[in-house]
């Protein structure tokens, strides 16, 4: 008899959300649809409307949080930017406001929209596709379709690099100050304390990446095996392959319909 | 049965002039259990590179003399394959962590999912070894946020889930508190009874002087002393060839300097004591 925690490695990795449950590759191809068809479309309103139901997939599927988190930031900073371009290079007639003697045109702000809604259609899906689906799962689905193990260590470890350098990064800033040397301040004091510190991160980076290609040699990590795999996803539903054919059947026929429309009709 | 014979073997990591091991011979024989003691920088850890075949896999450098394991020449070994025949432990717990798990439990698993084992096994592997190092209170934790400790143990667990016939040990107590020791010198002891060929190095005299079969003592890259554990360690040279000796086996040397030999030089405490006895009782 396992123990809850054992038995779940037992079963297949699940959610308990059919979406997130979704194989990550058929995610990723789903949500890819999803992500170009603003740019087919050029419909400003459309492309809105999508990040409208991005929104409400995050929180059908509890990711909410995360989602708004780097979505806003990113929608505030490509509309922002646009709108200055925008008004910058459009010349308009009807205008909205002026801000010293500057006149912001309703012509800039719609074309400012057009594109903005293009990106953030676009980039919405990538987030949503990353806060609905750990990395390692995509290494998985990854791994089952040929991507070497290898691959999908380092792309993996590389993560985990990141916050062990900022560790690192953070015991040398402690070390110093011990020293009495001074980190901490204005903007000029820190950039000082930083560069000292770069070389004895670096080497250290480098050593640890030795010692941990010899871990991972003795986990038997080169052997020419079949890999075998604790954590498991679901095999893919034949439903699931049919959703994503027909996802990508009917985009390849919207590109066509949009083609013939722009050429023939 | 000779597993790992070394013949005049001489060796220099790349771009360093000075030798990191020098005409080293020795064998290693099935089922023992032998002890690498010596000073810092006298070539343990460079020796169990070599016993694991990280010399010259990994580290490329200049290999001279002849290396056999299980009667075939290391260089004509595949690298995987040995990963799965020797398994290695060595000294800095926080790199041995592969940082790509998220439990204490993957991690483990790890070894075995690299090596094809199918999943039923595994969850049983790694059920077993947990227990046996007392570490299941840690299955669900994540192993980046472990303390040195608790990492050596994850560490020697996802070696001893692999079951290689041969265990390389560098230093696996050196974060641990005298009973995490203990604990993992009877695992050790546990491992050697159940037939594996063990090589540990260790500054823990006592217990190397308590459990392994066979020493061998490095030092400057050379082996300067090798043979039966208590032969190694009563010897009166061991200070000077740069090891510490057992308390014990210090006491019978000045025992002896003192007028007052024992039967013979003990190498642990239990042996002391009975040694005393038996003189006190022929003196009464």
């Amino acid at each position: 008899m396992y123990s809850e925690f054992v038995q779940k490695f037992l079963d297949y990795q699940t959610y308990g959300n059919p979406f997130k449950d979704l194989n990550p590759l058929s995610k990723l191809n789903l949500l890819l649809v999803l992500a170009f068809i603003p740019l087919v479309a050029q419909h400003t309103v459309f492309a809105f409307c999508l990040c409208i139901g991005y929104y409400v997939l995050a929180v059908y599927i509890g990711e909410f949080k995360y989602f708004n988190g780097i979505f806003t930031k990113v929608a505030i900073t490509v509309l922002l930017f646009l709108l200055i371009l925008r008004q910058l290079t459009v010349e308009g007639t009807t205008v909205l406001f002026s801000v010293f003697g500057w006149k912001w045109t309703l012509e800039a702000v719609l074309k400012a929209l057009d594109l903005g809604g293009i990106i953030l259609g676009f980039s919405g899906a990538i987030i949503l596709f990353y806060a609905s689906t750990p990395m390692r799962d995509l290494m998985y689905a990854l791994e089952q379709k040929g991507v070497s193990h290898t691959t999908s260590y380092i792309i993996l470890a590389s993560f985990q690099t990141i916050t062990d350098l900022n560790a690192s990064v953070n015991t040398i800033f402690e070390s110093q100050k011990a020293r009495g040397i001074e980190v901490e301040g204005n903007i000029l004091t820190r950039v000082k304390a930083f560069f000292p510190i770069l070389s004895p991160l670096l080497l250290g980076a480098m050593s640890s990446a030795e010692e941990k290609s010899i871990a991972m040699d003795a986990r038997a990590f080169s052997i020419d095996t079949n890999h075998s795999f604790l954590r498991e996803l679901r095999p893919v539903p034949r439903w699931e392959k049919a959703l994503v054919l027909g996802a990508n059947v009917f985009f390849v026929a919207f590109c066509v319909f949009r083609l013939l429309q722009m050429f023939v009709f | 049965m000779a597993l790992i014979e070394l013949q005049n073997v001489t060796y220099h990591y790349p771009y360093v002039k000075s030798a990191a091991l020098q005409d080293i011979s020795c064998t290693i024989e099935e089922g023992k259990f032998y002890g690498i003691i010596g000073e810092n920088g006298g070539g343990k850890t460079s020796l169990c590179n070599l016993l694991r075949g990280l010399i010259p896999h990994f580290y490329q450098g200049k290999l001279e003399g002849k290396v056999t394991i299980a009667g075939t020449d290391v260089m004509e070994w595949d690298t995987g394959k040995l990963a799965a025949k020797i398994g290695y432990v060595f000294q800095n717990p926080f790199t041995q962590i592969s940082g790509i798990k998220e439990t204490v439990f993957e991690e483990i698993a790890m070894g075995l999912e690299n090596l094809g084992v199918p999943k039923k096994e595994m969850v049983d592997e790694v059920l077993r070894v947990m227990k046996l190092l007392n570490i299941e209170e840690l299955m669900e934790k994540n192993p980046n946020a472990l303390s040195g400790g608790q990492r050596q143990r994850v560490a020697f667990a996802s070696i001893l889930a692999m079951n290689s016939d041969i265990l390389v040990i560098d230093e696996p107590t050196s974060q641990l508190d005298p009973q995490g020791t203990q604990d993992v010198f009877e695992i050790i002891q546990m491992l050697k009874a159940s037939g594996k060929t063990i090589i540990l190095v260790e500054h823990k005299i006592d217990l190397i002087a308590r459990y392994c079969d066979e020493v061998i003592v490095m030092q400057g890259g050379r082996i300067v002393k090798q043979g039966p554990t208590a032969e190694v360690l009563s010897s009166p040279e061991l200070p000077e060839l740069g090891a510490v000796a057992p308390q014990v086996s210090q006491f019978g040397h000045a025992m002896a300097a003192a007028g007052m030999p024992l039967d013979h030089i003990p190498i642990t405490i239990e042996e002391a004591i009975e040694l005393i006895q038996k003189q006190k009782g022929a003196a009464k």
